[in-house]
């Protein structure tokens, strides 16, 4: 209770959030009267970070500033205006196809964000959307960031659960093409609610010099995958190549930047990913204090006890993970639940590791655009200036979208593995 | 009274199984005095990060692989020599043998309490290409662990040793990033890394062994009579476990012969010059590696 | 974005806001230049294993140098308020209270700082370590093997990394301080 007490309350004064998790472990190892933990606390902290699978992370924030500083983004918003007709809401679902493509090469729903706002939302207003709405919809796309690969997400599952994240990226193919089409039902509800304009119909030869200006764009996600698979690289080191490919692209192709550009690039990418890399640290040593003092195992042992069915297991899971999306961010919480959840998962209930990834991971991103604590909210509140409440309360209708996937996914497991054994 | 063991291994590895094995028997033969949690998969962090845990008393007792105690004496890098034993029940043998018991007892200076050895499966070769003898290997990116031992293994074998943290390690041969890796028998069937295998190379190379030690300061502090039965179990079941793995290795060799991959049985002529040179080298570097070896020509 | 020195905020600010100002334009400078290392380490990973002769060190010097990167990051995050916090209570209440709310958010932070420097100070011990005769009579002595550790690839001992530790208290405690002394001289009455 005193835990759970000064969690909340340092929670709620607006501490920072890191350091709300770093002070909740002391309050713990206070209250537990496991002081020796104190000596380990140091140690700890700088040990969270101590993880090759993080490396990635900076590399993809890096990647959306040169994304972002070489005209990359702006080229791949082009192409899908290109690609659709008159459409009421057209800018809506263009919006949502650049950020599909943008997900084939970005791994974080934030980075994701904080570019499709520079790029899409002053479009959109300039045609007539309302603020808040573009700004909604830019949030909800960010969502398919980690699920179409490559995936942050995925990356630290795969690190956390021991399994190969190639395969982890190919089982979230699906369902993430599951939520592009259930997305694209939200956008065309929207359109008739909110009165979206119709977008006008280029000249095919518009479109032809959009699709010839975007190859260069196209042609990043064909470096990650050939890389990985041409046995050059890591995805690790396929998110640095990509990082060159989008530097050279930004220089010499678009010319939208200059050398003087480039350590910017650098220092700014490592401040933003600074403060997520911190938020992992705590995170980490929040979750060695809770793990010693076994909660984790006996919060699976009380859910073992409820269920026998391994679909009211995933159901349930789905419930717990939306509680825990909402006071975390994905990344801690994976690196909470999935040491303890995934063995029951697999052992009590037989479920597929892989399905049981994609749940988890698909879940928890939804994490990133609920209050209180929602990195992905924050990023579009700020990018967008819009409200943070405003964008929760807009993209609720996407939640239930991912929602439907996540409940179809606990019932058909061959929904993620399918198309990894077909391969 | 409450005490916590962690280990590296997932929850169905026999390592794991084993210790579930150890808290319930001490649970039973102490009344319930003794309860050992048990933390699997390194959720309390990795090996440097426990043996910390140990040394100031936060963690009561861990599984650990050499590769810490290697990293701070050489002395612990032997049990890695090459064709040291032939079998699984040799290794059993030298497990509980003079030299491996005097180095069980050094784990003292690190603020540790030993109990005994286990291990993991004999090492064996998986290629990705086709390999018909030690050329096959030269210049082959070989996924290793990375202890200097093993790594001067593969670098006087010809071979570019490659260490990769494991969760990367099916993509990265799938895809060829490395040519081919050392593992056991259980590891290759488990993680289905031969689905990508030209050759696996049943070598029997290489012992892997664990440790089973306790924090020194906590150690202390237990009641002299839960103490005797401690040691007691751990003793037998780590004796048990290393004793098992003959029966694991068989196992898992028998289902990667039912697969497609083409598998070749070899022995240390195969490595030629090779293993002759790590001795020499290795018997400069760790002194007690020429009493291990005097200890295991007589088994 | 690269504004880290906000000129109106270093105007009504004090001794304290203003080294904190210039130190935050450093750590910047440090911050870029050692994830271009990551970068570049990742890079040459690619490069000398296509040609055959992987470097075992380059994995595990990355994550150090990331894990340098990131504490430097986010001590300037401390300066700047980067550091992501729930404000949804805060932003409702009134000015008069909000401010004394933040301001004891501020303190919080420093007295945070000041438990790590505590621990930091017992870990790495420096008047026990200086008394000892040497470093493994002192591990042996005080079961701190902080001086001890190897790290697995490099031949360095870990410490020289974990230095990054007391570098982050220090810098940290100083653009905690300097928030609080802004804060109570009025200044920044948005955030
Ligand atoms: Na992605
Ligand atoms: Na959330």
């Amino acid at each position: 209770m005193t835990i759970a007490g000064s969690f909340l309350a340092f929670l709620l004064v607006g501490l920072p959030i890191a350091f709300v998790l770093a002070a909740t472990a002391l309050v713990f190892i206070a209250v537990s009267g496991n002081t020796v933990l104190i000596q380990s606390y140091a140690q700890q902290l700088f040990g969270g970070l101590e993880n090759y699978g993080l490396l990635a992370l900076p590399m993809f924030i890096l990647l959306g500033e040169f994304m972002n500083a070489g005209g990359i983004g702006r080229r791949l918003m082009s192409l899908s205006l290109a690609l659709l007709g008159s459409v009421r809401g057209g800018l809506a679902y263009v919006n949502l196809i650049a950020n599909m493509l943008m997900a084939s090469i970005l791994g974080s729903t934030v980075a994701q964000i904080t570019i499709m706002s520079k790029i899409a939302v002053p479009e959109m207003e300039k045609a007539g959307y309302p603020r808040d709405v573009s700004v909604g919809i830019t949030a909800a796309g960010g969502l398919l960031a980690p699920i179409i690969p490559p995936s942050m997400l995925f990356i630290i599952f795969g690190v956390v659960a021991q399994m190969p994240i190639g395969d982890l990226f190919i089982s979230g193919i699906v369902p993430g093409a599951m939520m592009f089409v259930a997305f694209i039902v939200v956008i065309a509800v929207f359109a008739r609610l909110y009165a979206f304009p119709r977008s006008e119909r280029l000249s095919l030869r518009r479109r032809l010099a959009a699709l010839l200006d975007a190859l260069p764009a196209l042609a990043i996600p064909a470096v990650i995958i050939g890389s990985i698979l041409g046995g050059f690289a890591t995805p690790t080191e396929a998110a640095a190549i990509a990082t060159l490919a989008a530097m050279l692209t930004g220089l010499f192709v678009y010319r939208e930047m200059s050398v003087a550009d480039i350590f910017p690039a650098f220092a700014n990418a490592a401040r933003s990913a600074a403060v997520v890399l911190f938020l992992i640290a705590a995170a980490q040593v929040f979750s060695w204090v809770i793990t010693f003092e076994n909660l984790p195992a006996r919060v699976a042992e009380g859910l073992q006890l409820i269920t026998a069915s391994p679909i009211v297991f995933l159901l349930l899971l789905n419930l717990l993970l939306l509680m825990l999306g909402m006071v975390t961010d994905p990344i801690p919480a994976i690196i909470l639940v999935v040491p303890v959840l995934l063995p029951v998962a697999t052992d009590v209930y037989g479920i597929d590791p892989f399905q049981f990834g994609v749940i988890v991971c698909l879940n928890l991103t939804l994490g990133l655009l609920t209050p209180p604590v929602g990195t992905g909210l924050f990023a579009a509140a700020l990018m967008g200036g819009v409200k943070a409440e405003r964008i929760a309360w807009l993209v609720t209708p996407f939640f239930v979208a991912v929602a439907v996937v996540l409940v179809l996914l606990a019932f058909f497991p061959w929904l993620a593995t399918g198309l990894k054994e077909l391969l | 009274a409450e005490y916590r063991l962690g280990l590296i291994t997932p929850p169905p590895h026999q390592w794991t199984v084993t210790a579930n094995t150890i808290a319930e028997e001490l649970k039973e033969k102490t009344d319930g005095r003794v309860e050992l949690l048990i933390f699997p998969s390194g959720q309390l962090g990795n090996e440097a990060q426990m043996l910390q845990q140990l040394q100031t008393g936060a963690l009561d007792f861990a599984f650990l692989t050499l590769g810490e105690f290697a990293n701070r004496d050489p002395n612990y890098g032997i049990f890695l020599a090459p064709y040291i034993v032939k079998d699984v029940a040799g290794a059993q043998k030298l497990l509980k043998g003079d030299t491996a018991g005097e180095l069980l007892d050094g784990v003292n200076k690190f603020g540790l309490k030993g109990f005994g050895y286990a291990m993991a499966g004999l090492r064996q070769i998986v290629m990705r290409g086709e390999v018909k003898d030690v050329g096959g290997l030269s210049g082959k990116k070989i996924r290793t662990v990375p202890f200097a031992p093993e790594l001067d293994f593969w670098v006087k074998v010809g071979a570019a040793p490659t260490p990769m943290p494991l969760p990367a390690l099916y993509d990265a041969f799938a895809n060829g990033q490395v040519d081919g890796m050392q593992i056991d028998f259980e590891g290759t069937w488990n993680s289905k890394y031969y689905e990508h295998a030209g050759t696996i190379i049943e070598s029997n190379h290489m012992m892997f062994p664990m440790i089973a030690v306790g924090s020194g300061r906590k150690w202390g502090a237990v009641p002299a009579e839960d103490q005797a039965i401690i040691e007691e179990v751990l003793k037998a079941h780590l004796d048990t476990l290393v004793g098992s793995y003959a029966e694991i290795d068989a196992d898992y060799l028998e289902k990667l012969k039912g697969t497609e991959v083409p598998v070749i049985a070899i022995d240390r002529a195969f490595f030629g010059e090779a293993i002759d040179n790590w001795y020499k080298e290795w018997r400069t570097k760790a002194p007690m590696l020429e009493k291990l070896e005097a200890e295991a020509s007589g088994l | 974005m690269s504004s880290v020195l906000s000129e109106e905020r270093v105007e009504r600010a004090g001794v304290l806001a203003r080294v904190s100002a210039r130190l935050a334009a450093v750590e910047w400078y440090c911050a870029g230049l050692l994830l271009c290392v990551v970068f570049l380490l990742l890079l040459l990973n690619v490069v000398t294993r296509s040609l055959g002769s992987p470097l075992i060190w380059v994995d595990e010097l990355a994550i150090y140098v990331m894990i340098w990167a990131a504490l430097i990051g986010a001590s300037i995050g401390i300066r700047n308020r980067d550091h992501i916090a729930m404000t949804l209570l805060t932003d409702m209440l009134p000015v008069g209270s909000r401010r004394a709310l933040l301001i004891g958010v501020d303190a919080a932070l420093l007295v945070f700082f000041a438990i790590l420097g505590v621990i930091l100070w017992n870990w790495f011990d420096p008047v026990g370590v200086l008394a000892a005769e040497t470093l493994a009579e002192f591990s042996q002595k005080s079961f701190n093997f902080i001086y001890e550790e190897p790290t697995t690839t490099i031949a360095m001992r870990k410490v020289w990394f974990w230095l990054i530790l007391p570098a982050f208290f220090l810098s940290g405690t100083l653009h905690a301080a300097a928030n609080l002394a802004t804060r109570l001289r009025g200044g920044e009455g948005e955030r």
